[in-house]
């Protein structure tokens, strides 16, 4: 089963002169177990769309079903909140118990997840992101690094077992090698468990290397939802919303541009250095 | 969330807006005097004109001043009745087993209730038109003669700027992580007020945590923009007395002047 929006509109202080169209009439399946990527410039919805996707924000009009969930109703929103995992940006300021065990095992603890279960949750999680349970398991959060919060504040997410992984530029600050990993654990755990994971970025590599379909929001508007290969296929519209292209898609279109016939759905590495080599020999 | 208003203030570019702060909290202080100095019951109509000829120059719309009012009902009621009944007096008007009122006990009580509404709404009309930027200004200047005794005037004034200034910052970062928190599960509704309260430990500690840190980094980027207190500071807007502040002191002075003498004849 899927989350659902249908027809979901949100307006920021309605009727006053600030009144402010945040989403407008988004209809948007979010498929189990697929990568979806939402991209789109600073003010464009996303992070009021993943907020729309956990309950956290109700739409003005249209509505919101997880798995058949109605999150507009108290009861089925809660419940739907065990089965969407949201990664907020920045996570780590998140971060309030004495020690990384307890803050990870705060969510299970609030789904009603029995105590020796969690135990269980919390290593295995720990072990998901990356730290040594050994290590850091009874180390306040706040003696962290600034990685290693993110990463603890990832399982703590984690460690609810999400069906849906939402996650707001879950990136943003990181170094290269930090990137990566944030990555390749999203990969592996969707190998693993099968979850859907939702990420907003900037990084169009990225998501032109990760997701199976990508989300384009303008002004609140869901421009289109299609194969990344599809969607950088078309350059022009994403350079007119403000927004890039990943960097072999843009090789791809300088080439074009001086006449060489690059294909236009090239958007990854190995696509552009595969063309090249074809090309050249 | 982003919508509330800090204090009161009702932007607009009258008279009373552009008087100098300085003035105008004076002129406050002055004006709860006069209120307090007024004896006879038909004196209190000149306060009462003096507030609705402010609001009259102010602009601003007269529901707002008495919106004020609002949260003064229970106290205000509360006042009278203390006053009615326990106010001692000679001559008894009514009365039934232990309680009675006497003649002096109403008008205590009546007086008491007309210069609370006279005072709240009189100085609500300062913060109506004052920006709380012009007015730890304003205070800062009336301040500034006691910092040779030591008070830290220009620190304080700044401390308040910040204050207010970080106001809606943190109150935007606390709707963050409540709902990042309400994301993992959490229930800030239900069960009684301890449970309710240990429940708003995981938005606290954050918040706290995320405002020490704002302190730090904006003291940083104070001091290296060479910040170092208000000694030897200038100020790109100095506070000048005008002509119609000068108007403002008459008035009110004028007030209060007709007041004590009509009372001492």
């Amino acid at each position: 089963m899927p989350i659902l929006l249908e027809h979901v509109t949100h307006t920021y202080m309605p009727g006053s002169a600030m009144s402010q169209t945040a989403l407008a009439d988004v209809s948007l399946r979010v498929e189990e177990g697929e990568f979806l990527g939402v991209i789109g410039h600073t003010g464009s919805g996303k992070t009021t769309l993943l907020q729309h996707m956990d309950g956290l924000m109700q739409p003005s009009s249209g509505r919101v079903l997880v798995d058949g969930l109605d999150l507009s109703v108290k009861k089925e929103r809660i419940e739907a909140r065990s089965l969407v995992g949201l990664v907020f940006q920045y996570p780590e300021y998140q971060l309030f118990e004495e020690t990384v065990a307890r803050d990870i095992a705060f969510g299970p603890r609030n789904m009603g997840v029995p105590e020796d279960e969690i135990r269980g949750r919390v290593e295995e999680a720990m072990l998901l992101v990356g730290l040594a349970p050994e290590v850091f398991a009874e180390k306040s959060p706040f003696d962290l690094s600034g990685g290693e919060k993110r990463r603890a504040a990832l399982a703590g997410i984690l460690a609810m077992r999400p069906r849906y992984l939402l996650l707001d530029e879950p990136m943003a600050g990181l170094d290269p090698r930090g990137r990566r990993s944030v990555i390749e654990l999203l990969q592996s755990l969707r190998e693993r468990t099968g979850c859907a994971v939702v990420m907003v970025s900037h990084s169009m590599d990225d998501i032109a290397r990760n997701a199976n379909r990508v989300a384009v929001l303008d002004h609140g508007a869901l421009i289109r939802v299609d194969a990344p290969e599809r969607v950088f296929a078309e350059p022009e519209e994403l350079l007119r919303m403000g927004l890039d292209l990943p960097q072999a898609a843009q090789l791809a279109l300088a080439l074009r541009e001086r006449g060489v016939p690059a294909p236009k759905g090239i958007c990854r590495e190995e696509e552009i250095e595969r063309y090249l080599l074809e090309a050249l020999s | 969330m982003n919508n509330i208003t800090l204090g009161q203030f009702f932007p607009g570019d009258s008279p009373v807006h552009r008087l100098d702060p300085r003035t105008k909290i004076l002129l406050m202080l002055l004006y709860i005097v006069v209120v307090f100095l007024v004896q006879k019951t038909a004196l209190f109509l000149l306060p009462f004109a003096y507030v609705v000829l402010v609001v009259a120059l102010s602009g601003v719309p007269p529901l707002y001043v008495l919106r004020s009012l609002k949260p003064l009902r229970v106290l205000l009621i509360f006042m009278f009745i203390m006053n009615l009944f326990l106010t001692s007096g000679t001559e008894v008007l009514w009365s039934w087993s232990f309680l009675r009122i006497t003649r002096e006990a109403l008008r205590q009580a009546v007086y008491i209730s007309i210069r609370l509404v006279l005072l709240v709404g009189g100085t609500s009309l300062m913060t109506l038109t004052t920006s709380p930027i012009a007015l730890t200004d304003g205070l800062e200047r009336l301040l500034k003669p006691f910092s040779k005794l030591g008070f830290p005037s220009h620190e304080l004034a700044m401390m308040m700027t910040i204050a207010l200034r970080f106001i809606p910052t943190l109150m935007e970062e606390a709707d963050k992580i409540r709902k990042a928190q309400l994301a993992r599960g959490a229930d800030f509704e239900s069960g009684n007020l301890i449970r309710r309260a240990k429940s708003l430990i995981p938005i606290l500690v954050p918040l706290f945590v995320s405002a020490f840190r704002r302190a730090d980094e904006l003291a940083m980027a104070m001091e290296s923009r060479c910040y170092h207190g208000g000694e030897g500071r200038t100020r790109m807007h100095v506070l000048r007395y005008t002509r119609s502040d000068a108007a403002a002191w008459l008035i009110t002075l004028l007030m209060g002047a007709a007041i004590v003498a009509v009372q001492a004849l």
